[in-house]
């Protein structure tokens, strides 16, 4: 018995030009009183405040970042306690091409504060080691991933890799799937490859002579 | 058992030591502790009571490669793990054994970046490949019975050919 096809559901024009989403914009710090409080303290001590989906950026100057960081975390009125995580990223483009993220918690207010610092390579970033004791991993994972080196930092070493490994994996110039070959020559025996049952290797299939048939 | 090696035939004596040999061995796989990741919470069940695997005589996870049998690599391999996995190949006694558990331990599995071996069959020579993310414990029981499938079919007259045990370097043990 044939079946009836059912017609197609049309498909959804596309939407019109004017009525596609727009992509997220900055808008304007939504922190006044943070703002009024550090523009009045330290003016210069950043050079953009900005929200973005709803989370607050300072973009901060080198110079006077332990400074700030220092009267956020100690300062009443401000109270970030606590250093959630500091984390990187590579912008190979920008004349300083890393730029590091500081993401303070106040736990009193569970609000958020994200401080950014913009870093060229081989230039250091102070540690913050002195105010948040977590600072102390957060910074070596940075060092073994973006090779940012750190100003008075305890024990700046390699935190994830072994430590006499060569490159900084998330660095953009880094391959996705690049190792450290001579490390590895190093520290392993590695098996060579070799044909398991009987059947032939990949490599081997390259080479394999299928013209005569096998007697 | 180099004194006999490769000068018999098979014949009575033999294969009679042979399938005595093998069915002790067969029988007492003891599985060294080496849970890497999501896998050794799998191979956790496995050895608990619902699935238990003291049926097999492998329930008895030894925290010592010179007690163990069989290594089964439960995960993923990372650049820093790989040479302790190797010294502890090395330090296990002859006959030894290794079940790789899992995609990460057989190929890399999603890991394709800079820090994981790309199969740990480049490590240690492995006898049972185990495919899933995880396996379930089902698959690591079933990876056991294929190992003893394979132990049956040695035998001590020969050196077994492709012999992953007995061809690789002694290691830096």
């Amino acid at each position: 018995m044939p079946e009836e096809k059912s017609p197609r559901p049309e498909t959804p024009a596309s939407p019109p030009a004017d009525k596609k989403p727009k992509p997220p914009e900055k808008e304007p710090f939504s922190k006044a009183e943070t703002l009024a409080f550090l523009q009045s303290a330290l003016p210069d001590s950043f050079s953009e405040a900005y929200t973005f989906l709803g989370q607050d950026f300072l973009l901060v100057n080198k110079a006077s970042l332990p400074e700030l960081a220092e009267l956020l975390k100690e300062d009443p009125s401000q109270d970030y306690a606590l250093l959630e995580d500091i984390t990187a990223v590579d912008y190979p483009q920008n004349e300083k091409r890393f730029e590091l993220i500081y993401i303070l918690f106040s736990l009193t207010r569970q609000d958020r504060l994200f401080l950014k610092l913009a870093v060229a390579d081989g230039e250091t970033a102070p540690s913050m080691t002195g105010l948040w004791e977590s600072a102390n991993w957060a910074e070596r994972e940075i060092y073994d991933m973006f090779g940012i080196r750190f100003d008075e930092h305890p024990d700046l070493k390699r935190i994830l890799l072994p430590e006499d490994w060569h490159g900084h994996p998330l660095r953009k110039e880094y391959g996705l799937a690049q190792q450290d070959e001579e490390w590895i020559a190093r520290n392993l025996e590695l098996i060579k490859p070799q044909s398991h049952l009987g059947v032939p290797s990949n490599k081997e299939i390259e080479h394999l002579d299928v013209s005569q048939p096998k007697s | 058992m180099g004194l006999i090696e490769n000068r018999f035939e098979s014949n009575f004596l033999v294969t009679s030591l042979d399938q005595l040999i093998n069915w002790s061995r067969q029988s007492s796989l003891w599985p060294m502790t080496f849970g890497l990741a999501c896998c050794a919470i799998e191979m956790m069940a496995a050895g608990a009571s619902r699935f238990d695997l003291d049926r097999f005589g492998s329930g008895i996870f030894r925290p010592s490669p010179r007690q163990s049998d069989v290594l089964i690599v439960a995960g993923t391999v990372t650049m820093k793990m790989a040479p302790v996995l190797q010294r502890l190949y090395a330090q296990m006694p002859e006959p030894k054994w290794v079940i790789s558990m899992g995609s990460c331990s057989n190929c890399g599995g999603p890991f394709k970046t800079y820090h994981t071996i790309q199969g740990v069959d480049k490590l240690v020579p492995v006898d049972v490949y185990i495919p899933g993310c995880p396996p379930r414990p089902e698959a690591l029981l079933y990876g056991l019975m294929q190992l003893q499938e394979k132990i049956k079919k040695m035998t001590i007259a020969k050196q077994p050919t492709g012999g992953p045990s007995t061809s690789f370097p002694a290691g830096k043990a």
